[in-house]
This record gives C-alpha cells, sequence and structure tokens, in this order.
C-alpha cells in the first residue's frame, strides 16, 4: 500500500486573539481524498483552524502548505479550497443561479461552459427547477444545497464545511449526513468537516481529530476515537463513559499488567509497564454499553453483584445507575431493549450480576485528574 | 509526502503578507481616515484658528493686526451690553429648551405607548417638516405672526380683535414661538426612543405592586426617560443660543442674540478678531453651562433613586 | 392593555393631534398664500393665481441661484455619502478602542451653531488661498451632511453580515469585487437614501452659504435677499413653495427606500 498523499498539512501553527489562546502549536496532516472531521466543544478553535486554512483569518506562526505549496502570501480568493459557511451566507439578493455561479466568475468561461457547469452542479444538490429562486423562498435544507454547489461548482481541491448540518432539524439531518459522504465518495474531493456533533463525526469520517482549548488531543479513525480514546478529555467528550479509580498492582512477564478497579477487583491489560509503576493510581474507564446486567451470575472475565438504583427508558435502550456492592461506585449501565430483555425489565432496588470483560476496561496512565 | 515549495521570499510576497496579517483594526482606521481628516481640517483646524484669530486686532481700516492682545476679551468684559446679550441668549435658549420639552414629551409618550399600529407614520410624519428649509420655516412663522400676518389678520376679519396685536412679532417670545417649533423634532425623538425602551414589564410590575396610574408615572417611566430628556435638551439648548436666522428675521432689535452680535463682526463692523471673541466666549459658556447641566441633573436623579 | 380608552389616552390623542397640526403650520401657510392674488400676505384671501410662479420662470437670477444650488448639493451629496460609506463600515463592522469618541467627533458639527462653523470657515478661507465660492460652500456643506451619511448608513449596515463578504472572498473574488457585488449592492436603498437626505440638507441649507458663497448665491440666499422687497415677497412664497415641495418628495423617497428592506443578509 503507497502511502497516502498530503494535501492540507499544518506544522507548529499558533494563533492569538488578544489573550485568548485559539490554536497552540497545532500539526496535522490531512490527506487527499479524506473525509476529515474537527471534532471540539465551541470555542475549542476548531472553526479558527478552518478559517485559517481558508485563508479568512492568518496564524501569528507557524506554516500551512496546501497541495504543498505555502500559503503564508496566499489570500482567500486564491487559495483552492472553498467553504460550506455555518449558516450558509448565501448572497440574499441573488438568484440560485447567480448564487451558484457567483465564484465562476473570474475564472474566464465561455457563457454557455458556464451555464452547463453551474446546471450539472444544480442537478447534482437536486435543485433543478429552483434556478431563479431568490434565498428567501427557500428552505433550510435547499440552502444548504446552495451553497454545497456555490462552493463545489469551482472544484476546489478541499471542501471546508462549518458546522453545515447545525441549523437543521434532526431527521434532515441524518438524510443530510449520508448524501454528503455519498456526495464526497463520488467527487472524490478532500472534506474538511468542523462541528461538535459526535455523531456526525463518527459517522462520516475517515478520521478525526479531537480538539479542546486550542490543542488537538488526539487524531484517529472514528473507531479508536471511540474505542480507544488516549485521554480522559476525549473519553468525556465523545459518548458517555464510566470513570474508576485504579491502582497497578503487579506487572507481570509476557507484557501484561493486573490493575486493582474500585468496585470490579483485579483487571488485566494487555500493556507492558515498568516494574516501578506498581502502586501508582490512575483512571480506567468503561463504557455504559460494554457493562452486561443480568439476574444470575455469568462467566465473564469479571461478575460483581450490586444494586439498580435508578432506571430510565430510552426506546432503543434503557439506562440503569447501578451501585456496586460494598463500594461507593455507581455504574451507568445502557441496555438493548432486546426482545427478551423487555419481557423482564429491572426497576430500582432490583439486585443484579454486573459483568464485563477484560478488554472492555481502557487505561490512562498519567492524569488521574478524573 | 508531497513536495513542500519553500517560503515565497519575493518582495511582492513580503508586502501581501503584511498587509494579509494586518490586525482588522489598522484596516479599519485607514477606511475611518478620509472622514476623520474632513472634520479636522474643515471644524477643528479653523475653530482653532477662531480662537487664534480673538487674540488679534483690527484697526479701523479693517487692517489685520496678528500681534497678541487680550484687548477684545477685555471690550467683552467692560461693555455691559455685550453680556446682556450673551445673557439673553442664554435665556431664550433656556426658555425654548423648557417648552420645545413640556410640549413634546406627551407626543413621544402618545407615540411610544398609545399608537399601535400606524408607529412608523406618525414618526414619519414628525421627522417630515423638520427637513424643509430652515430659513423658510422661520419665514413662515413671520409670515404668520405678523403685524399683518396671518393670524392677526385672520383674526380681524373674523372680527375677534379690531386692532391687530403688537406683541406676536419682534421679540424674545416670537422667537421662542418660532425655535421650539423648529427644533421640536429634536425633542420628539431621543424622547421617543427612550420610553420606547422601557420594558413594559416594568410598568405592569410597578401597577401590581399598587402605583396608580400618575404615581407609576413620576416613579418609573419619567426617571426612565429621563437620558432621552436630557440628550433632547443638550440637543435643542446648544445651537439655540447660537442660532442667526430666526433672531435676525423675526427678533427685532429686542431680541438681538449673540449670533446677531457675531454676524455683525464679521460684515458690517469689519472687526473679526472681536467676532471671534465674541463666539469663543459664546461657545465655552454654553459648553459649561451644558455641562454643569447634565451633572447636575444627574446627581439629582442618583439622589432621588 | 389596561390603560386603553382612557380619558388619558384620549387626552394625549387629541393633543397629539394639535401639535402635529402646529408642526406642518407653516408648512401650509406658505403654499397657501403662494396663491393668493395679493402683494399682502393675510386674511381674507383672494383669488387664486399662477402670477408669482412665472414670475418666477422669467427671473434669471433664480435660474442662476438654481443652477449653484443644484450643482453644490449633488457634489456635497456624492462626495459626503461616499465619504460615509467608508466611515460607517467599520464602526458598524468592529468594535474598535475609542469608537465613542470617533462618533462624537463625527457628529461635533450637528450640535455647534452653524454661524460659527461658518465664520471659522470663513477665517481659514480667507487665510488661505482656496477662497470663497461654491468648493467653499461645499467644504462646509459636507461637514454639516457627513454626520448625517455616517448615522443613516450605519443603521444599514447594523447586522449586515460579515460572513457574506468572508463567502465571497472565499468564492475567489478580490476584495474590490466583493465591496462592488456584495457590500454595494446591499447597502444601495442606505445609500440613495443618504444621498438623498444629503442632497436636501445642502439645498435647504442657508447660513454656511451666506457667508462663503460670495458672489455665486445658491436659492435660499437668494431667496433671503429677496425678503427685503415687500413686492418680491409673494414670488418668495412660491420659491419656498417649490423648495419645501422638493425636499418633501425627496425625503419621503428616501424614509420609503430606507425602511423596505433592512440589510441583515443572512437567513432570516
Amino acid at each position: 500500500m503507497t502511502e497516502p498523499a498530503a494535501l492540507v498539512e499544518l506544522q507548529h501553527v499558533n494563533k492569538k486573539f488578544g489573550d485568548f489562546v485559539a490554536l497552540d502549536n497545532i500539526n496535522l496532516t490531512i490527506n487527499q481524498g479524506e473525509f476529515f472531521s474537527v471534532l471540539g466543544p465551541s470555542g475549542c478553535g476548531k472553526s479558527t483552524m478552518l478559517r485559517l486554512i481558508a485563508g479568512l483569518e492568518f496564524s501569528d506562526s507557524g506554516s500551512l502548505f496546501i497541495d504543498g505549496k505555502n500559503m503564508d502570501a496566499v489570500p482567500a480568493y486564491r487559495r483552492p479550497c472553498n467553504m460550506v459557511f455555518q449558516n450558509y451566507a448565501i448572497f440574499p439578493h441573488l438568484t440560485v443561479t447567480e448564487n451558484v455561479a457567483y465564484g465562476l466568475r473570474g475564472e474566464g468561461l465561455q457563457k454557455s461552459e458556464l451555464r452547463e457547469r453551474v446546471q450539472e452542479m444544480l442537478a447534482a444538490v437536486q435543485l433543478i427547477g429552483m434556478e431563479s429562486r431568490k434565498p428567501d423562498q427557500l428552505s433550510g435544507g435547499q440552502r444548504q444545497r446552495v451553497a454545497l454547489a456555490r462552493a463545489l461548482v469551482r472544484r476546489p481541491k478541499v471542501l471546508l464545511l462549518d458546522e453545515p448540518l447545525g441549523a437543521l432539524d434532526k431527521t434532515l439531518r441524518e438524510d443530510m449526513q449520508q448524501e454528503l459522504r455519498k456526495l464526497q465518495q463520488s467527487v472524490g474531493i478532500t472534506f474538511i468537516l468542523v462541528t461538535h456533533d459526535q455523531e456526525e463525526a463518527l459517522s462520516m469520517s475517515d478520521r478525526i481529530a479531537v480538539m479542546s482549548a486550542g490543542r488537538i488531543l488526539q487524531i484517529a479513525t472514528p473507531r479508536d476515537i471511540y474505542e480507544k480514546p488516549n485521554c480522559t478529555h476525549v473519553a468525556r467528550f465523545i459518548g458517555d463513559m464510566n470513570f474508576l479509580s485504579a491502582v497497578t498492582e503487579a506487572v507481570h512477564e509476557r507484557g501484561r499488567t493486573s490493575v486493582a478497579v474500585d468496585g470490579f477487583g483485579k483487571i488485566d491489560f494487555v500493556e507492558k509497564l515498568t516494574a516501578e509503576s506498581a502502586g501508582l493510581t490512575h483512571n480506567v474507564a468503561v463504557r455504559p454499553e460494554k457493562i452486561r446486567l443480568s439476574n444470575e451470575q455469568t462467566n465473564s472475565d469479571v461478575c460483581v453483584s450490586g444494586v439498580v438504583v435508578s432506571s430510565s427508558y430510552w426506546g432503543d435502550q434503557s439506562q440503569y445507575q447501578v451501585v456496586i456492592d460494598d463500594c461507593e461506585v455507581t455504574l451507568t449501565v445502557a441496555a438493548h431493549n432486546s426482545s427478551d430483555s423487555l419481557n423482564n425489565p429491572l426497576h430500582s432496588g432490583d439486585r443484579v450480576w454486573v459483568s464485563a470483560n477484560h478488554s472492555a476496561f481502557i487505561r490512562f496512565s498519567g492524569d488521574s485528574s478524573a | 509526502m508531497a513536495v513542500k515549495v519553500a517560503k515565497d521570499t519575493s518582495f511582492s510576497a513580503a508586502i501581501r503578507r503584511v498587509f494579509l496579517r494586518a490586525r482588522p483594526e489598522t484596516k479599519a482606521y485607514l477606511q475611518l481616515s478620509p472622514g476623520l481628516i474632513l472634520v479636522a481640517g474643515a471644524l477643528l483646524v479653523p475653530l482653532a484658528l477662531l480662537i487664534l484669530a480673538s487674540f488679534w486686532s483690527s484697526h479701523s481700516g479693517g487692517e489685520i493686526d496678528t500681534s497678541f492682545t487680550l484687548a477684545n476679551y477685555e471690550k467683552l468684559l467692560e461693555r455691559p451690553g455685550y453680556a446682556m446679550i450673551l445673557l439673553r441668549s442664554i435665556g431664550i435658549a433656556a426658555s425654548v429648551t423648557l417648552v420645545t420639552l413640556v410640549l413634546a414629551y406627551p407626543l413621544a409618550y402618545f407615540v411610544a405607548f398609545d399608537v399601535r399600529k400606524h408607529k412608523l407614520i406618525w414618526l414619519i410624519l414628525i421627522t417630515l417638516p423638520f427637513w424643509t428649509s430652515y430659513l423658510l420655516r422661520v419665514f413662515a412663522w413671520k409670515v404668520i405672526l405678523g403685524w399683518n400676518g396671518a393670524i392677526n389678520s385672520g383674526l380681524t376679519s373674523l372680527g375677534v380683535i379690531d386692532e391687530p396685536f403688537g406683541f406676536l412679532l419682534y421679540n424674545p417670545l416670537s422667537i421662542v414661538i418660532t425655535m421650539s417649533h423648529a427644533w421640536a423634532t429634536f425633542a420628539i425623538l431621543p424622547i421617543y426612543l427612550s420610553l420606547e425602551k422601557i420594558d413594559r414589564n416594568l410598568l405592569d410590575a410597578a401597577a401590581d405592586l399598587g402605583d396608580g396610574p400618575l404615581k407609576r408615572f413620576f416613579r418609573v417611566t419619567l426617571p426612565l426617560s429621563m437620558p432621552g430628556v436630557l440628550a433632547a435638551a443638550v440637543i435643542i439648548f446648544i445651537p439655540t443660543v447660537g442660532d442667526y436666522i430666526t433672531p435676525a428675521m423675526v427678533g427685532g432689535p429686542d431680541g438681538m442674540m449673540v449670533s446677531n452680535l457675531i454676524q455683525a463682526q464679521f460684515s458690517k463692523a469689519n472687526n473679526w478678531p472681536l467676532g471671534a471673541a465674541v463666539s469663543v466666549v459664546s461657545i465655552t459658556s454654553v459648553a459649561m453651562l451644558s455641562f454643569v447641566f447634565v451633572a447636575s441633573v444627574r446627581a439629582l436623579t442618583a439622589r432621588i433613586r | 392593555m389596561r390603560h386603553d380608552g382612557t380619558i388619558g389616552r384620549r387626552l394625549r390623542k387629541a393633543f397629539s393631534s394639535a401639535y402635529l397640526f402646529y408642526l406642518y403650520l407653516p408648512v401650509l401657510i406658505l403654499p397657501l398664500f403662494s396663491f393668493n392674488d395679493s402683494y399682502y400676505i393675510s386674511f381674507p384671501l383672494q383669488s387664486f393665481t399662477w402670477r408669482w410662479y412665472s414670475e418666477l420662470a422669467s427671473d434669471p437670477s433664480i435660474i442662476a441661484a438654481l443652477y449653484n444650488s443644484v450643482q453644490i448639493a449633488l457634489v456635497t451629496a456624492v462626495l459626503s455619502t461616499a465619504l460615509g460609506v467608508l466611515t460607517a463600515r467599520p464602526l458598524s463592522k468592529y468594535s474598535l478602542r475609542g469608537t465613542k469618541s470617533i462618533i462624537g467627533l463625527i457628529m461635533l458639527p450637528m450640535v455647534i451653531p452653524e454661524l460659527i462653523l461658518a465664520v471659522s470657515l470663513l477665517v481659514v478661507l480667507n487665510q488661505t488661498s482656496i477662497g470663497l465660492g461654491k468648493w467653499a460652500v461645499v467644504l462646509g456643506h459636507m461637514l454639516i451632511c457627513y454626520p448625517f451619511a455616517v448615522a443613516i448608513l450605519m443603521s444599514r449596515f447594523e447586522g449586515f453580515a460579515t460572513v457574506l463578504e468572508e463567502a465571497s472572498l472565499d468564492l475567489g473574488a478580490t476584495p474590490f469585487q466583493t465591496f462592488w457585488r456584495i457590500v454595494f449592492p446591499l447597502a444601495l436603498p442606505g445609500i440613495i437614501a443618504s444621498v438623498l437626505l444629503t442632497f436636501t440638507i445642502s439645498f435647504d441649507e442657508f447660513l454656511i452659504a451666506f457667508f462663503l458663497s460670495s458672489s455665486e448665491p445658491t436659492l435660499p440666499v437668494y431667496l433671503w435677499g429677496q425678503l427685503r422687497f415687500p413686492k418680491k415677497l409673494p414670488s418668495a412664497l412660491a420659491l419656498g413653495t417649490l423648495i419645501i415641495a422638493v425636499s418633501f418628495v425627496f425625503v419621503i423617497l428616501a424614509e420609503w427606500l430606507r425602511r423596505r428592506h433592512s440589510a441583515t443578509g443572512s437567513t432570516p
């Protein structure tokens, strides 16, 4: 397999607004044809990063390369990237066609060619029949398509999307997620999506960068981000998580470490630690859906008893708060509402067996802040 | 990995880099500068020169002596006539301000609270007369108030009076009537804006706490609209002290104001250093008076609260 | 609401209507007597006549003054609106340090008596080689029109989405193209309103023109000169009526333009 070609590269990029650090030493490489998401809470610097790539902001230090070219002295209107803005920024005084054709004016195209490219694009985003409408006669979804068409018609190397689905309602948003993914695969352009919606990032991206307070915490595939978060911040931000404090007990040969986890006892990790780490405290986390509740004891790796203290019904699943016997640990457990569990719902006060496999546990070294 | 092109080191790229990275504030100040140059060049510099000229003197032939002298100011202090005219101007302007505010408040209140559907029409109707020539409006008042004017001739021809009223024109009263008409819009709009901003829930809350309409007005509405009233007072008072057209047209000899004095020095008397000194004295005294007025009203309202 | 239909409300309505009538009284009196067939401006009215208007048309000095006025007002309106666009855009777009004092400085000519503006300019222009005449009047008029232009345009630019400009840059338009293709068309109603209103202010203005116009009188200056002659009074009324009519048409047009659309730009 050949190494993928880098298209956008940020090296040691810093950006401050007054005293506020928006980007703190960002290093990032985004590949040709990749669907890349930047995920983080609002104010984490993800939009600033996107605007930096677009040329709407300039970094204080560090460099940005697009397709191998230094973008240091290149203004926004000369960059090979186009953006879909948060509220679409459709020009209110222009029709749909005029909006889409806006960016082709400077390309020196023949009139017929221009019309052809606009028509082709309008067809691709299913806006045929809306050509002469003004933006205030369009629905939210239609505006989003205009913004998309307007950017893609310029055939950019990179398409930047700033929370493009945030203004849409839930069902429309889910449809558009699938459409965007399909569109990206058909045009083969690199997409960089900025979002605070983790489901959006997980379902659409090839890779995700998780950001917080101006830094990139982790860059990985959606599966790795969810299954193997590299720090408690990422684990906390993506999905639900139970955090437990733990102490390293012993380091075995064959590269296994056994750790005493609050409430669950000894758990084995396939990680090699030095002998000195014995006795150190740290965090261990486990996802709510990786824990099983049952009336009988199971032969899972660990199985302890506890009491349900509260339950809430969420439709496809139920969430339970369970207190493990003889310790203060409260766990959140998610159970799928499959047909057999429906016949036997749990109530608060019920005694249950709580079981999980060793592989369900994630160990964080270094930061025991949680 | 793609091959990276090294940084563009050409001169034009360096210029571009500087420009692209310029703080938005820098660009903003650059755009603001032509307007500020106009204000500086056509207002601040001339005002400074006017102040400077007030220390010059004029020979009888109209020749200007640019050596420094306090003679103009001494003259203004020595002759009580000048002080009287200044005091009269201030007195007239204060009466105009008071009359205009008192008349304007109910109208502003009406538009802010009573009018629902046609607010915009009312506002346009109020602003429209303001946009017509000031000179013509003053002229119209002269026509209305004159010895043979519209009021007198109208009343005589109706047989209400035998002899025309003489007190209508060429005195301070006619100035107050004319000016309080001319400046009405400047009183109504700021008061209206501050009334419009009042949260209607506050009024309901006051009523709920047992205040009657009158009490509610004096305890809630009036204090909350004070900023608008204050702004209107200053906006009216300052220019009216120095108004020229009205006293010149309807003031008569008893209605001579400071601006007539200034104008005379710049034309007939041909002693514009003295005119400059009168301008400086009137502007500074008006500015000081307004400042004291605003400060004391603020202190007063702060104490009431 | 609870104060509906009370005596207070009815009183306020009566007062307000009367006050409005008082506001329009002078504006109604001038046209009324401009059609009255008498040298004396007094009741009872005589017969209806167009005489004073036809007298105006046959006076070459009025035509010359009209020409001066239109020239001055046109140049003043275009220049002060252009300056206003340059000023209002950054003031409403950024929260700059010193915004308040900058606006205060710009609005200063509105509170300084016009006579003082006029004489201080007179002193400067007499001392320099610029001299008096049409350009001197334009300078003085720009000083009083510029604050109005800024105020009108700032309210137009308020809430004007900066992101539209960014979108334009992103789509390959240069800053210059962005101004002409996005900012200008969206601000156009405000720009036209500003041109109309500043034209009206300059066209109506008397005092500055009186001091600075020298041998090139504007219409109001010419009118002022005519008021001394009782025989000229009726035609002065006719001239005044025409000036008021022009002002009304311009201002109503400007208000209509200004309020027709708002320039928010982004999604409603």
